[in-house]
């Protein structure tokens, strides 16, 4: 069959039963081991395809439903849907005092008091100070109304009691309203009118308030410019009521003191008749003046209840006069300030937020990681009015909020987009100031307690819920945030990372401060641990009695849960840290899971296959199968090979060029996959076993000539197959070992198979044995093909377990020789395999032949008995021999049915050479011989066998050759005698005898013959000489009737007689005709008396070589008579009760001298 | 005659050879097997298997035999192919003292995972290496004896690959040693005769019968000398029906006749 096809076939087949449900009988066939191969090979296969799936194709990654790695599932819902972000609840460190169950009504346990014990400052002072600027509020948007409100508010923010309140209230009312200032920033113009002849103007900036217009603020010169840049500040001092105060803003052009002359020279740079005209008139002020005259370009007025407490940042048109015409704008920053000592005030400020923060997040119920800086309207007033009054910069004010909210997020986490949008404000000036100054301080101080919480969040990644995208969003502020920190300079005497609170950290380098950068690995690895001890006892809570199969399953989920964090590693995280930090975060976990799970794995792989036990495994010649119900090697150990080279594969994806621990996995399981394969060949064995007790030897279908268990065996090796495919071992030298392992395992079933069919069949014609007849019937052809099946479909399958593919890679791994060697190894355990299964095959067949020739035996014994025209047994021989031979020729394959024949003959020779022998015994008459004879002969031709060139051939003609001596009458037996005796005479070259010469002449009536003379003849007499004659016999004297031997002269004392003789013969043409006619010569020596003659030799010739060499000298060599072994003799031997026979054999046995 | 079964029938055996890594395992096959030796050094991968005829006081065998890797690193890989093995030679280097000593280990690793009786098992010691200089030879006769009667070995023998020294001797002897083996199961069996099971295929008596799909060149050099003997043996072992066949090709007298097909 064409090698291809084949495959095809079996493919087709297996699909087939991959795609219909099992059948019973497949059924049936599993359950005897449980399914062993369908696990191991595909089942295991679809399980992994099955996996990588689930890791391609789940987005979310975490799933609702992940088991036993969810370990903080428990956490609490919040049931208010707004706050959607529980799930970023943290599990806090234990040197966090802050404990999680307290979340939500209890969030008020951050009270004032605690505040208070903190602050340094009097509370009571800070409570005047703002009840103070409560009722000296500035700003546009300050009225009565919202005043006792604040106030209201205030207090119940400072907590202060109602007596209290009207004391302090009283103080502050009686205050002093604060000296206000008025910051102007000058930032730009635009569009400016130009002033100059040139075309441009030269502007400068004088502020002043309309109280106060002696008191001028002047800006520098901008020089040829429309679009000035002055950028910079004027702090104005307000005298009185704020609210009805106006700010004058005016842009100028400047105009040196030039005198007229200078003017005049200008006028070179006169552009067009406008410029001139102008040029002209400054001339003329210039002339009159005699001072420097500057222009105005315009005006802006702003009134001071316009501007907002926290100031503001406008345009203002510039105007002249009413006229419209458009004279530019200006872009300025104005805020009310109140003069006061920026320490005292920065840290009034934080106390500050810090209660009004407190207020809010008591009063609102905020939740954890969701405040982001939006405080109520009121609280924001109070703010805004203490930060102006107090004179705070933005950015003062953003270091005192850093500040503040870092204190409060050590207690109650506040939304790390708010330390990410202070830390924008900030970031441009940190780096600027003093290194040891208060404000550095303050901010490293807020950052020292705001960054356990950033790392905190790295840690604890994996306890989150992200499929709401908030972790994403909770984990980009914070990287952020650290990639922010990052760039700033930590002051020497700040220890950023005390060891109180980073307990997680390991201090390996005490020398070495630890950075940012290497804390956010060592968070990113102490989360990982921590995550793995957590899983680590999830699945080992019931340790010291685990069985190995548990323990695998642990690893399983170990390695899957590792790998799922792998996975939500790349997909969600990387991108986030590599953009924001350029940290490979899935890259820096692998590496620590790297040795963290070879420790775990290999202890356990290791130990499980220490602990396996040893199997007894049948040897090669399976006499016995070793009872399996306690070879319960589950899947799982193959499984977590699987698994760790699923993971491994990724890691080495991530870490291209890293020295993985894990790399080297595979070396944990040599023992187990070598017990694997022990396993699989005691159960393939068993399989078969069963295969072929299930089989009900019916062909799988019309188109094929194989029965169920060829294709069930096959399907074992299909299995394995796919077991050796999964297994992808790494180490080429293993590989190779494993292979040949398998090919030899494989040889082994084949072998295993055949010889369990061939019992199979065996014991079917056991139980058929009490009909006295065999019938070859379509299974014992089943049997046959089903072995010539394997046997045929095994080297291409052992093609396709990649054997060429291993060798190759040994070639390149070693030398070419070792692979050559390899290679040859391989080839001769397939080559014994499929020689001992031919062998098999044969044997079988041998045996079909063995078990038909009783039948034939007794069909050909009868048919010869009797007389060949009324028997029918010979009939029946022939439709026994038809029936079976039919059923053969349409069952098996040429090959097989050549064999087949090749068995039978060699069994009817074998009877037929009995029936001979036996016969021969009971002295049967020629006539039976001829008979069985004729019997032979209609076999022959009906089994063909005359075109083969069997050797069996040569046998058969042997036989053919022994049934017609017996068949032949005595007289013909003896002629048969002499002309083998003719037939030795013409090999013989010399004679130790002599020669006779004669020559011959047929006439129509007769011959003649001439004797011409003897050479050498042995000297009989004393004298060395002998005294000669020659007497002529015609054989078979039966054919010559009345011929009376003719008798030449006595030549006396000559060895060398001239006998010249002439007879004349008569014979009828019958007798000339028969060609196998003999002469015999017989030269005697006349003895002394003439009494008798001795015999000296005798030769033949045939009537055929008469004619042949008719008229020329015959030379015969002579010889004597001998008894020998040949075949006649021996037949006539068998004719003790033939007068003829026996008188011929005394004779002869008288001439010959021995 | 490619469909006729190849003529001659030979015993199978397996035969393991063990050995510390470089003592001359491979180049003991390679010179039994193809009469070949290769000067460069190799290591063997894993395993290596060939087939070898020999014929021994008129029985012929197919000797099966399967080369191991002596790095201990192939352990977990060889182990497996030990199971089912009838005899094994045990290799040391003569200028390798450590080698001899190595057989201990070999021993009881085979042992183990053969799952055999080591006091029935037909172990020989094979000294390779023979040809090297006096000076170098680190292990003495006696030495090998000495160890040899320790661990119940009864046969030891020197071979030189290179030279070609006793190397078809070293395997004579491993399989006289199963004979001997053999004949002890056999008469032990004997003894309790009354309870032999006859469904049972004694082990030790039949063994696999095999072709090894030499060619027939091969195979004719083999069986003259002791033509009968093998026959007799086999006949005894065939059923009835393959004794009429016996007869029946010893009676065929011509000479010229095709021996293969008779001749069981």
């Amino acid at each position: 069959m064409d090698e291809e096809q084949m495959w095809k076939g079996i493919f087709n087949k297996l699909q087939e039963s991959n795609v219909n449900p099992p059948t019973e009988h497949q059924h049936q066939l599993q359950d005897s081991d449980d399914g062993f191969f369908e696990k191991f090979g595909s089942f295991l296969r679809q399980k992994s395809q099955l996996d990588e799936n689930n890791f391609k194709t789940s987005l979310a990654p975490f799933p609702e439903a992940e088991e036993g790695e969810e370990e903080e599932t428990a956490i609490p819902k919040v049931n208010d849907g707004s706050c959607t972000d529980s799930g970023l609840e943290i599990k806090t460190d234990d040197n966090e005092s802050f404990d999680t169950s307290t979340l939500g009504s209890e969030t008020d346990l951050i009270s004032v008091n605690n505040i208070k014990e903190n602050v340094c400052m009097n509370i009571d002072d800070l409570y005047e100070e703002i009840l103070f600027e409560i009722y000296n509020n500035i700003g546009c948007e300050s009225s009565d109304a919202c005043r006792e409100s604040l106030v209201e508010f205030a207090k119940e923010v400072f907590k202060i009691p109602n007596a209290t309140h009207l004391e302090i209230s009283e103080i502050a009312m009686k205050k002093e309203p604060p000296k206000l200032r008025l910051n102007v920033e000058v930032i730009k113009a635009e569009n400016l009118l130009p002033m100059d002849s040139n075309g441009s103007s030269d502007p400068f900036v004088t502020l002043y308030l309309e109280s106060n217009i002696s008191h001028r603020y002047n800006s520098s010169v901008k020089t040829s410019t429309l679009s000035p840049i002055w950028e910079e500040h004027f702090s104005l001092p307000i005298a009185e009521g704020p609210r009805d105060e106006v700010l004058i803003i005016e842009v100028w052009d400047f105009d040196a003191a030039e005198t007229v002359k200078d003017k005049v020279n200008k006028l070179l740079d006169v552009k067009g008749v406008r410029g001139l005209s102008k040029l002209m008139k400054e001339i003329a002020v210039t002339a009159s003046s005699g001072k420097h005259d500057n222009e105005l370009i315009g005006r802006a007025m702003i009134s001071l209840k316009s501007i907002p407490v926290t100031g503001l940042t406008v345009w203002y048109n510039l105007e002249k006069g009413s006229k419209t015409k458009s004279r530019g704008s200006i872009l300025v920053n104005i805020a009310l300030s109140a003069e006061k000592n920026k320490n005292v005030a920065s840290q009034e400020h934080k106390h500050l937020l810090k209660l009004l923060l407190v207020h809010e997040l008591d009063s609102s119920q905020v939740a954890k990681y969701w405040w982001s800086g939006k405080f109520g309207a009121m609280a924001e007033a109070i703010r805004t009015q203490h930060a102006v009054q107090s004179g705070l910069s933005p950015v003062d004010c953003a270091l005192c909020q850093w500040h503040a909210y870092s204190t409060v997020h050590e207690t109650h986490k506040l939304n790390f987009v708010l330390f990410n949008s202070i830390l924008d404000v900030l970031a441009p000036v940190i780096n600027y100031l003093q290194n040891d100054s208060e404000d550095v301080k303050t901010f490293w101080e807020g950052a020292k307690r705001l960054l356990p919480s950033c790392f905190s969040i790295l840690r604890h990644l994996r306890s989150k819920q992200i499929s709401d995208n908030k972790i994403l969003k909770t984990l980009s502020e914070v990287l952020d945030i650290l990639s922010k920190l990052k760039t700033f300079e930590v002051p020497a005497t700040i220890d950023l990372f005390p060891k109180t609170v980073y307990g997680w950290l390991e201090y390996e380098d005490s020398e070495k401060a630890n950075t940012i950068d290497n804390v956010i690995i060592a968070a990113i690895n102490s989360g990982a641990k921590e995550w793995m001890e957590q899983i680590k006892e999830v699945g080992s809570q019931t340790k010291d009695h685990d069985s190995d199969e548990e323990k695998l399953q642990n690893v399983i989920k170990i390695i899957q849960m590792v790998r799922s964090d792998l996975q939500r590693a790349m997909e969600y995280f990387d991108k986030l840290f590599y953009h924001k930090i350029r940290v490979s975060y899935s890259t820096t976990l692998f590496m620590f899971y790297d040795s963290k799970l070879t420790e775990i794995c290999k202890a356990i792989v290791e130990q499980v296959c220490s602990n396996i036990k040893k199997l007894d495994v049948p040897d090669d010649n399976f006499e016995y199968l070793p009872n399996i119900d306690n070879v319960n090697m589950g899947t799982t150990l193959f499984e977590v090979y699987l698994v760790l080279k699923r993971y491994n594969t990724l890691g080495q994806s991530l870490c291209p060029n890293c020295q993985l621990e894990m790399n080297e996995f595979y070396l944990w399981f040599d023992r187990g996959v070598t017990h694997w394969l022990e396993i699989s060949i005691i159960k393939a064995l068993n399989r078969i076993q069963k295969a072929i007790d299930l089989d009900q030897l019916h062909a799988v279908d019309e188109t094929v000539k194989y029965s169920s268990s060829a294709v069930d065996t096959l399907a074992i090796f299909y299995q394995i197959k796919i077991f050796w495919q999964q297994l992808d071992w790494p180490d080429i030298e293993g590989s190779y070992l494993f292979v040949a392992k398998i090919v030899n395992d494989i040889c082994r079933c084949c072998v295993f198979y055949a010889q369990r069919m061939s019992h199979r069949v065996e014991a079917i014609t056991k139980r058929e044995q009490d009909g006295d007849m065999f019938n070859l019937s379509e299974e014992w052809c089943l049997a046959i093909n089903n072995m010539d099946y394997i046997r045929q479909s095994l080297p291409s399958f052992i093609k396709e377990l990649g054997t060429d593919t291993v060798i190759r890679r040994l070639g390149d791994y070693k030398t070419y020789l070792d692979a050559q060697r390899c290679a040859s190894t391989i080839k001769a355990v397939i080559d014994n395999a499929l020689d001992t299964q031919r062998n098999q095959i044969v044997e079988l067949i041998e045996y079909v032949a063995r078990r038909m020739s009783p039948s034939i035996r007794r069909y050909l014994t009868e048919g010869a008995e009797v007389l060949h025209e009324n028997s029918n047994s010979m009939e029946r021989l022939m439709m026994y021999l038809d029936g079976s031979l039919q059923t053969l020729y349409v069952n098996l394959n040429e090959v097989n049915f050549k064999r087949v024949l090749d068995s039978i003959w060699e069994e009817l020779s074998i009877i037929i050479y009995d029936l001979v022998q036996s016969n021969l015994d009971k002295r049967r008459p020629p006539a039976f011989f001829q008979n069985l004879r004729a019997t032979l002969h209609t076999m022959i031709s009906s089994f063909k066998i005359g075109d083969t060139k069997t050797s069996d051939v040569k046998i058969l003609s042997e036989i053919e050759n022994t049934l017609e001596l017996h068949a032949l009458e005595t007289a013909d037996l003896i002629h048969q005698y002499y002309l083998e005796r003719f037939k030795y005479q013409k090999q013989q070259e010399t004679s130790p005898f002599g020669q006779l010469t004669i020559s011959a002449q047929f006439s129509d009536s007769g011959l003649v013959l001439t004797i011409l003379n003897a050479r050498n003849l042995v000297s009989m007499d004393k004298n060395g000489l002998c005294d000669s004659f020659v007497k002529v016999f015609m054989i078979p004297n039966i054919r010559f009737n009345g011929f009376t031997p003719l008798k030449t002269a006595v030549h006396n004392k000559n060895c060398f007689p001239l006998y010249d003789e002439q007879f004349k013969i008569h014979l009828t043409p019958e007798q000339r005709q028969m060609e196998d006619s003999l002469i015999l010569f017989c030269v005697k020596d006349k003895d002394l008396f003439g009494m008798s003659s001795q015999y000296i030799a005798e030769c033949y010739i045939t009537f055929a070589d008469l004619i042949a060499a008719e008229g020329e000298q015959i030379l015969m060599n002579l010889c004597r008579p001998e008894y020998t072994d040949s075949l006649s003799l021996r037949a006539l031997e068998y004719r003790q009760g033939d007068k003829q026979a026996k008188e011929f054999l005394k004779k002869l046995k008288n001439k010959s001298y021995s | 005659m490619t469909n006729m079964r190849p003529p001659q029938k030979s015993k199978l055996l397996k035969v393991v050879i063990l050995g510390d890594g470089g003592v001359g395992k491979s180049a003991l096959l390679t010179r039994f097997v193809s009469n070949r030796y290769e000067e460069n050094n190799f290591h063997t991968i894993g395993v290596e298997f060939m087939n070898k005829d020999i014929a021994v006081d008129g029985e012929k065998y197919t000797l099966q035999i399967w080369d191991t890797a002596g790095q201990e690193r192939f352990r977990a890989l060889r182990t497996p192919f030990y199971r089912g093995s009838d005899m094994c030679l045990l290799c040391y280097a003569l200028d390798d003292r450590d080698s001899l000593r190595g057989l201990r280990l070999w021993r009881n690793e085979f042992i183990n995972y053969a799952d055999v009786q080591p006091d029935r098992f037909p172990f020989i010691v094979v000294g390779n290496k023979n040809d090297i200089r006096a000076e170098r030879r680190q292990v003495s006769y006696e030495d090998v004896q000495q160890w040899c009667a320790e661990h119940g070995i009864s046969a030891h023998i020197e071979t030189s690959s290179k030279t070609a020294t006793n190397v078809t001797d070293a395997f004579v002897l491993a399989l006289r040693q199963w004979k001997a083996m053999e004949r002890v199961a056999e008469a032990e069996q004997r003894q309790h005769g009354d309870t032999i099971d006859l469904t049972q295929p004694i082990r030790l008596m039949q063994r696999r019968q095999c072709c090894t799909g030499g060619g027939t060149g091969k195979a004719a050099d083999v069986v003259d000398a002791d033509d009968d003997d093998g026959r007799n043996t086999d006949a005894a072992m065939r059923s009835p029906s393959s004794m009429s066949r016996h007869l029946f090709g010893q009676s065929r007298s011509s000479p010229k006749a095709p021996k293969t097909n008779y001749q069981l």
